[in-house]
């Protein structure tokens, strides 16, 4: 059998108020890329697993959306996929991140338009902790100094130090990602055009909201093809530019939040991978199995 | 019976030019204000939006960089600028720098040709002047102006002249050290900026022409650079993104514009029957410009200064990963159970 464990990745855009009015959050679904014996421990290396990118949905300036309804629709998402095993928020400067994730500290979230009482999803700060007593502490905020991505890139001279600089972790991110797509790591639906043009058939039933999964997961990979790596020439070749730290200088040709919510999404796996929760086989109400 | 004087008789006796060509004080003030109608006016011609408002960007603030793409019309607004500057204002030269001669022959000179025949622009040519005397190697063109084979220059009633002297970039400029203008356009100054020191050894130092007030927002001395963008690794990146910080610390002489010809609207044009983007966006242009490096292209059509550099992810390995998933049959889901039904 094959255990599947489902990822969250959100990125939104810059905010001046708790008002976040753009983004992107995608799912991602990890297997074991065999099968595994009854009690075999889950593979440790992220080449062992498939991590497939399941769902996509952007939210834009007509939505409008505050931090509270971003919150409460991360609810909905865990409830719908039987509850994430982890998740990555974007936490740049001036974003949306940092409002979401204290919305989704209170126990009261609206979700789809009612209000529920839920278990917290919290990060793992020592402050989130400390103020909550009871939560998932399954969120990673994607920024130097979180526990969860700290314990993926640390400090590369030891101790408890996170990186030097933000543009150690996106390079570090940015070449751990590379490094899944050189293995095989990643998988994609089909493109979205071609796939709704050639199957009228089985999307008869489909769900408008699926239709734009399909249609944002196609766009989420076309932005990683813009996403771009500075270079200078010198002597005929073109050497890639680095920071005084050392990190390699990217950019993007147009944009990039579905792309971005994508790699998080991968970045929430790597941290799962990382963390102590799955040493033990999960038990089988906390991820779902399929048999084949 | 009215006496006469010799004043009147002096009055009566001088040609006085037709009311049209005729040019008061109040309605120069109000064209020296707007230069949108002041173009208008002279020129006969109608800008789109978007040129308008470059063209009162170079009006109202001393020192612009445009990095509008090509095919926004940059040259026209450059040209309308320039002569405006050297009709409007007295005692203001007015220079325009290209990298090379030919080049400001071809596309900024031939504005003058263009206008000369221009009937809606008699205004404008009743306000070119001639030299009293040309110097050996000079000719006195149809279109007004004097060629010559280091410097075109224009001359006009008021006394102002504006001139396009051969650049001598590989020298810095040096023939150029006599030179001084009030207002300065330098064109294609990216291209300057890559062959040699010649704006900063030469070039901005020629806009040093005394002004009424060279504070002021209007009397004060200009100077332009326009060029398409280009990457942050070019040699003219440093002064944008110089000048890009002088903007942002607050002064409010500089501005960084860039346009490109998505702008074009549906305004109606001069063209009969056509609007500003039916009748100057070459789409067949476009189609090719977008078909090649996107990193070229968001400078040089689309007017932004980007980052040059090779793709992260490879395109192919990203077909693989789609082809995986193919094979596996994923497709996207809203939950977990629409997710495991199939596999």
């Amino acid at each position: 059998m094959r255990p599947i464990l489902y990822f969250l990745g959100g990125d939104t855009a810059p905010s001046e108020n708790q008002r976040s009015d753009d983004g992107a959050l995608v799912v991602g679904a990890a297997t074991p890329r065999r099968e595994l014996a009854p009690g075999e421990a889950l593979p440790r290396f992220e080449h062992d697993w498939f991590f497939d990118y399941a769902y996509a949905r952007v939210f834009n300036s007509k939505h409008r959306l505050e931090a509270r309804q971003w919150a409460g629709f991360i609810y909905v998402l865990d409830q719908r996929f039987g509850g994430f095993a982890q998740m990555v928020l974007d936490a740049g400067s001036g974003g949306g991140g940092v409002f979401v994730k204290r919305a989704m500290m209170s126990t009261e979230q609206l979700m789809d338009g009612a209000l529920r009482t839920v278990v917290p999803i919290c990060d793992k700060t020592v402050e989130s902790q400390q103020a909550v007593g009871h939560a998932r502490f399954i969120l990673n905020m994607f920024k130097r100094g979180d526990p969860g991505v700290d314990s993926v890139w640390p400090d590369p001279n030891g101790g408890t130090k996170s990186l030097a600089g933000d543009e150690l972790l996106k390079d570090a991110v940015l070449c751990a990602y590379k490094e899944a797509l050189r293995l095989g790591v990643l998988r994609w639906p089909p493109e979205a055009d071609e796939f709704l043009k050639m199957n009228p058939e089985a999307i008869r039933h489909w769900d408008q909201e699926r239709i734009w999964a399909l249609k944002n997961l196609t766009v989420g990979w076309k932005q990683l093809i813009n996403i771009v790596v500075e270079t200078y020439e010198k002597d005929g070749l073109q050497i890639e530019a680095t920071t005084s730290r050392g990190a390699r200088r990217f950019s993007t040709l147009g944009k990039d939040d579905i792309a971005y919510a994508g790699i998080y999404a991968y970045t929430a796996f790597r941290v799962w991978l990382q963390g102590e929760e799955f040493e033990q086989p999960p038990e089988e109400d906390l991820a779902g199995f399929a048999g084949r | 019976m009215s006496s006469l004087t010799l004043s009147s008789l002096k009055a009566e006796l001088q040609p006085r030019p037709p009311r049209e060509l005729r040019v008061t004080s109040a309605e120069w003030e109000a064209l020296l204000c707007d230069p949108v109608m002041a173009a208008r006016v002279f020129f006969g011609g109608r800008l789109d939006a978007f040129q308008a408002c470059r063209l009162r960007y170079y009006w109202w603030t001393q020192s612009v960089i445009d990095s509008s793409g090509v095919g926004s019309g940059k040259t026209i607004v450059d040209f309308l600028f320039l002569c405006l500057r050297c009709l409007l204002i007295p005692k203001h030269d007015g220079a325009i720098f290209y990298p090379s001669l030919g080049t400001g022959i071809q596309s900024f000179w031939d504005y003058f040709r263009q206008f000369s025949g221009n009937p809606a622009a008699k205004l404008f040519v009743s306000q070119l002047g001639n030299p009293l005397k040309v110097d050996a190697g000079e000719e006195l063109d149809g279109d007004g102006t004097v060629h010559g084979s280091e410097c075109y220059t224009a001359y006009f009633r008021n006394g102002n002249k504006l001139l396009m002297p051969a650049p001598s970039i590989a020298l810095d400029s040096v023939r150029a050290a006599s030179l001084t203008v009030n207002t300065l356009i330098i064109e294609e100054w990216a291209q300057i900026d890559k062959m040699s020191d010649a704006i900063d050894k030469q070039l901005i130092d020629r806009c040093r022409g005394a002004s009424w007030n060279q504070h002021h927002a209007i009397w004060g001395n200009h100077i332009v650079y326009t060029a398409h963008a280009q990457n942050r690794t070019h040699p003219a990146a440093p002064r944008y993104f110089a000048h890009q910080r002088k903007i942002h610390a607050g002064n409010p002489m500089c501005a960084n514009i860039s346009y490109s010809y998505k702008d074009f609207s549906d305004l109606p044009s001069d063209a009969p029957g056509k609007s500003f983007k039916q009748h100057r966006r070459n789409e067949v242009t476009i189609a090719t410009g977008e078909s090649g490096d996107p990193a070229v292209w968001l400078g040089r059509g689309l007017g932004i200064w980007g980052v040059s550099g090779a793709g992260w992810f490879s395109e192919e390995a990203i077909v693989e990963g789609i082809k995986r998933g193919k094979e596996a049959g994923l497709l996207p889901a809203l939950g977990k159970n629409q997710f495991e039904e199939k596999r």
